[in-house]
């Protein structure tokens, strides 16, 4: 077994965000799962629509085959990434597309079957 | 470029504009590494030294032996211990998958449990190949390929091979 030129002067980037992904993250989980003992630590139960807590590598693993959604921890900032002012105007996007959808939902509701029953005196 | 007098925090220099990070280093409260920390979720996210598990251990010696440019003390306890986990998790992921009762949401689980085996092993690679590479760096040959010799072995080899290196430098002749 040999170390490749390239990895021989220090750890690398790939190396160091392996390390970052051990770092816990909070996920809304969207299958269940018992209680789960892996080397580094027991995870678990995912018992959706609870948020759990478990490794940044996990929840990316879930996320990819959509089995989870992420929740963007309070140290991310907008500002931080790449291309803060594409984001920004993407998240806007977003925001607004969603809002149209909602109203658009409520628009289409029947008005004839709702009701509002009395609250008791 | 004087790299002295280059102020990267400089509000007329490279990174004016982008200060969202520099502001917040730049205007950060003293450290409280002193101070008991009061924020329940940080306690939450962050494990304390004492109780760090063998593989939290063996990470913090493989970053280690990874940033230093010499050999560090083997650490064959811990790399026995992590082996040990990893063979063990092998084998139950093998039971579970060898049971045909095993559901959907169990497939999930041996899907974890197998994708967190191939970092550990990871780990474990890179840890051993860094080492091995301080004691005994390869030996590069004019054609490109690159020779193994272990210290204190005895390797044969033909003596064009070794005229090379005598050539370089790199060996002697006894």
């Amino acid at each position: 077994m040999a170390l490749p030129d390239g990895l021989r002067i220090s750890i690398t980037p790939p190396e160091l965000e392996l390390i970052a992904s051990h770092q816990l993250i909070e996920i809304v989980p969207l299958i269940s799962m018992e209680k789960t003992a892996f080397i580094s630590g027991a995870y678990g139960p995912l018992r959706p629509p609870n948020k759990a807590t478990v490794p940044i590598w996990m929840a990316v693993n879930l996320k990819a085959k959509k089995k989870c959604h992420i929740i963007a921890p309070a140290w991310l900032n907008v500002d931080d990434l790449e291309n803060p002012d594409k984001l920004r105007s993407l998240l806007k996007d977003l925001r607004e597309a969603r809002q149209a959808k909602s109203r658009d939902g409520l628009q289409s509701l029947d008005h004839s079957e709702l009701s509002v029953s009395r609250p008791p005196d | 470029m004087d790299w002295d007098e280059y102020d990267l925090l400089a509000a007329d220099g490279p990174l004016a504009g982008r200060t969202s990070f520099i502001d917040r280093a730049r205007n950060a409260p003293p450290d409280d590494d002193d101070v008991a920390i009061s924020d329940a979720r940080n306690v939450a996210f962050t494990l304390p030294t004492d109780e760090d598990t063998p593989l939290q251990q063996l990470i913090r010696h493989w970053a280690n032996e990874r940033n230093s440019p010499d050999i560090l003390p083997a650490q064959e306890e811990l790399l026995v211990l992590v082996l040990d986990h990893i063979r063990r998790q092998s084998q139950t992921v093998q039971l579970l998958r060898e049971d045909a009762s095993t559901s959907e949401d169990e497939h999930v689980r041996i899907m974890l449990a197998q994708t967190e085996m191939e970092r550990v092993k990871f780990i474990v690679r890179s840890y051993v190949r860094t080492r091995h590479y301080k004691d005994c760096p390869r030996i590069r040959l004019p054609d490109g390929t690159a020779l193994e010799m272990r210290k204190d072995h005895i390797s044969l080899v033909p003596y064009e091979v070794v005229e090379q290196l005598v050539a370089r430098g790199e060996a002697e002749l006894v």
